[in-house]
């Protein structure tokens, strides 16, 4: 079955049947999402109606950390098997990535004046979320520098898996470290201390953004492969 | 109704909110239409190069 994905041409019409229903899905899940968002999540005892920047700053980061988790896996795959689809997912969720920090960013900042007083602290999982943003921009600067894509790639391929030590310093700064940003309110073992009320309307959002990103990318990829194909055809012209 | 109608009555906090949404969206809105107009252009040199 990998083999068979991994082949550009069948991936490329699996991704062309699961683009609509993904896009489709993203609207259906931004409209309930905005409906529980502005109509019926109740504003927190403490930040007032500011908590509903929550609900695209978390799944902004979540995806974040997502998308960085992907390409590293696919920068093995890369690296180990050669795969060019490995190289041509990775490419095409660079932007996608950096995209979703730099919202996780402004959003995190707009949030941190009514909350702390401030746009901006040097916290460890402020810095760390902005270290993240450069290493998708060093990825997409590295990708695009050679005129050879298979060099770019394999030096991007090296660069995500050397910046993977980040993403464990992001997770547990707030633990390691006294940081101004609070801890995680959703964990995996134990229970979330965040209201159902509240918990709803963001499990929609997270998984409108889920959908939009998985649409974008297969759009992505379609755009990275179609670009090979001009590259191969320029190459063989006599 | 009410909840809405408390944000939009909520001043400081609601401009907090709206900038931020629409800070998001923009960011959003901005990657999917330069991927999406690369893309068609991609596809169509790559129909014109194929039908020469």
């Amino acid at each position: 079955m990998f083999t068979k994905l991994a082949n550009p041409t069948n991936f490329q019409k699996i991704s062309d049947f699961i683009f609509p229903k993904c896009f489709v899905l993203f609207f259906i899940f931004l409209i309930s999402g905005f409906y529980y968002v502005f109509f019926s999540s109740p504003p927190d005892y403490l930040q007032g109606e500011t908590v509903r920047i929550m609900y695209i700053h978390v799944p902004c980061a979540w995806l974040s950390l997502g998308i960085y988790t992907m390409m590293a896996c696919c920068s093995f795959f890369s690296i180990v098997f050669k795969h060019t689809l490995a190289d041509i997912i990775s490419r095409a969720c660079a932007p996608l990535g950096a995209c979703f920090t730099l919202a996780t960013l402004i959003t995190g900042s707009i949030w941190g004046k009514p909350t702390w007083g401030t746009w901006w602290v040097w916290d460890a999982r402020l810095t760390s979320e902005l270290v993240l943003f450069f290493i998708y921009l060093g990825h997409i600067f590295i990708s695009n520098a050679y005129e050879d894509k298979r060099k770019g790639d394999r030096y991007a391929a090296i660069l995500t898996l050397l910046g993977i030590v980040n993403l464990p310093i992001i997770k547990w700064s707030v633990e390691w470290w006294n940081t101004l940003h609070q801890p995680a309110s959703i964990s995996k073992f134990s229970s979330p201390s965040i209201d159902p009320s509240m918990m709803l309307p963001l499990f929609l959002m997270v998984f409108s953004f889920l959908f939009f990103f998985i649409s974008l990318v297969l759009l992505r990829i379609k755009g990275e492969v179609i670009s090979r194909k001009l590259e191969i055809l320029e190459q063989n012209r006599p | 109704m009410e909840v809405f109608l408390n944000f939009l009555n909520s001043k400081e906090h609601f401009y907090y909110v709206i900038s931020s949404y629409c800070v998001v969206f923009f960011l959003l809105g901005l990657i999917f239409f330069q991927t999406f107009f690369k893309v068609k252009k991609l596809q169509r040199e790559l129909n014109q190069k194929l039908n020469k």
